[in-house]
């Protein structure tokens, strides 16, 4: 979030440069292969009490910063020699995938359940090769996998 | 569809699914693909050079160049994984199987694609490799073992493009392959989504080793979706993993 204490967001005077901002969301799996997902955040500032600070009234735009999942880009505002607005647009790489795919920290009840039929052949930890066999043998019947897959003829006994 | 494939190979058990019947000479060549590698590679034959090489009886410098690159392929992952996955045992044998067993299933792959399969999916010990699609069109699905319940299905993911191979580790295997850095035993199961199979081998192996810091380390580096199970209940989770309802 840009700007220190002082700053008040100011929802009235958000600004956005970025026509694509507020379709883009980057937390929707579904985007992840865009292009680019662009998002402007909000921060519209006010300063309180600026003195004469010598700036030109406009919009002037900073470089685009990278970092390490994307990059960010800094604009201001500047009325009557006060920056009267800060807007924010962040984008993250597409080659980046250190966002849209990493594993963070989830509720077990969330992660997808296995859907009774759908289900091709089964990925486990091998013990044994007897033991791993039971275990998909037990994993396919409890899911009710067709008979399409990998796993669902009879196994050679062992 | 035909009836799959299934034969015993390094320890455990493959099986192969193809839209086309194989037929007995691409069987044969697959099985040979796994066979070979098992042949050098397997730390159960006293007589292998992997045994021979692996217990210090004979220095890696006098290996064939076979061994040799599949020690440098090891210690290469050892490398980009910040040692998480190495082929240096604590009890100082040097154990090649997590890269072996992966270039096995790629192998009988590229043997399946010579012979002209575009739809297959190969699943060896839990590790799959899948091309194509199924007969009705639908992508190949791998599901997932419950961590908790080895009999069980825990979730799913659809193969696609770019993700292809699936590899799970647990702590299971801690006996066979797997040992842990000591800093680290927060998962007890982990399943990498890659778009080959050594990547999601390896990766899934190190996690497993080296812990979140492991995850957090591979995540940066490689394109690959990751679900892992912790002791205490905690889970991480790629998005493709997870949906919103709670």
């Amino acid at each position: 979030m840009i700007g220190a204490s002082a700053v008040a967001a100011d929802p009235t005077s958000l600004t956005s440069d970025d026509p694509s901002a507020s379709a883009a969301s980057t937390s929707a799996p579904g985007t992840t292969k865009a292009a680019t997902a662009a998002a402007t955040s909000k921060a519209a500032t006010t300063v309180a009490a600026a003195p004469a600070s010598g700036l030109k009234d406009g919009t002037f735009a900073g470089p685009a910063v990278t970092h390490q999942y994307g990059s960010v880009a800094v604009s201001i505002t500047v009325s009557g020699g006060e920056i009267t607005s800060v807007a924010t647009t962040t984008s993250v790489d597409s080659r980046s995938t250190s966002i849209t795919s990493s594993a963070v920290p989830t509720l077990k009840s969330r992660v997808i359940a296995a859907q009774s039929g759908s289900i091709s052949t089964v990925s486990g930890a091998t013990y044994t090769s007897k033991a791993f066999i039971s275990s998909v043998q037990s994993a396919v019947t409890k899911a009710k996998a067709s008979s399409c897959g990998c796993t669902a003829p009879a196994y050679v006994p062992l | 569809m035909p009836a799959p494939l299934v034969f015993e190979t390094m320890g455990t058990v493959v099986t192969l699914v193809t839209a086309v019947p194989l037929d007995p000479t691409t069987s044969d060549a697959v099985q040979d693909a796994f066979r070979e590698l098992d042949e050098r590679f397997s730390l159960y034959k006293p007589e292998s050079e992997a045994s021979l090489v692996g217990h210090g009886r004979v220095g890696i410098r006098t290996a064939s160049a076979a061994y040799q690159e599949m020690y440098w392929a090891a210690i290469a992952w050892s490398e980009a994984t910040d040692r998480a996955f190495t082929p240096h045992r604590p009890d100082g044998v040097i154990d090649l199987s997590g890269v072996v067993k992966a270039r096995g299933i790629q192998a009988a792959g590229d043997v399946l694609v010579q012979h002209g399969h575009t739809d297959w999916c190969l699943n060896a010990g839990g590790d799959v490799l899948v091309a194509g699609v199924q007969e009705t069109g639908e992508p190949w699905v791998v599901g997932i073992v419950d961590p908790d319940d080895r009999t069980a299905m825990w979730s799913q993911f659809a193969t696609r493009p770019g993700r292809l191979a699936v590899a799970t580790s647990g702590i299971q295997e801690r006996g066979e392959h797997v040992w842990r850095m000591a800093a680290d035993d927060t998962f007890t199961q982990v399943t990498v989504a890659a778009a080959d199979i050594e990547t999601a081998d390896v990766l899934a192996t190190a996690i497993l080793a080296g812990g979140v810091t492991t995850l957090q380390l591979v995540q940066g580096k490689y394109d690959i979706d990751v679900l892992a199970s912790a002791h205490d209940g905690r889970v991480w989770a790629s998005p493709i993993f997870t949906s919103d309802k709670a």
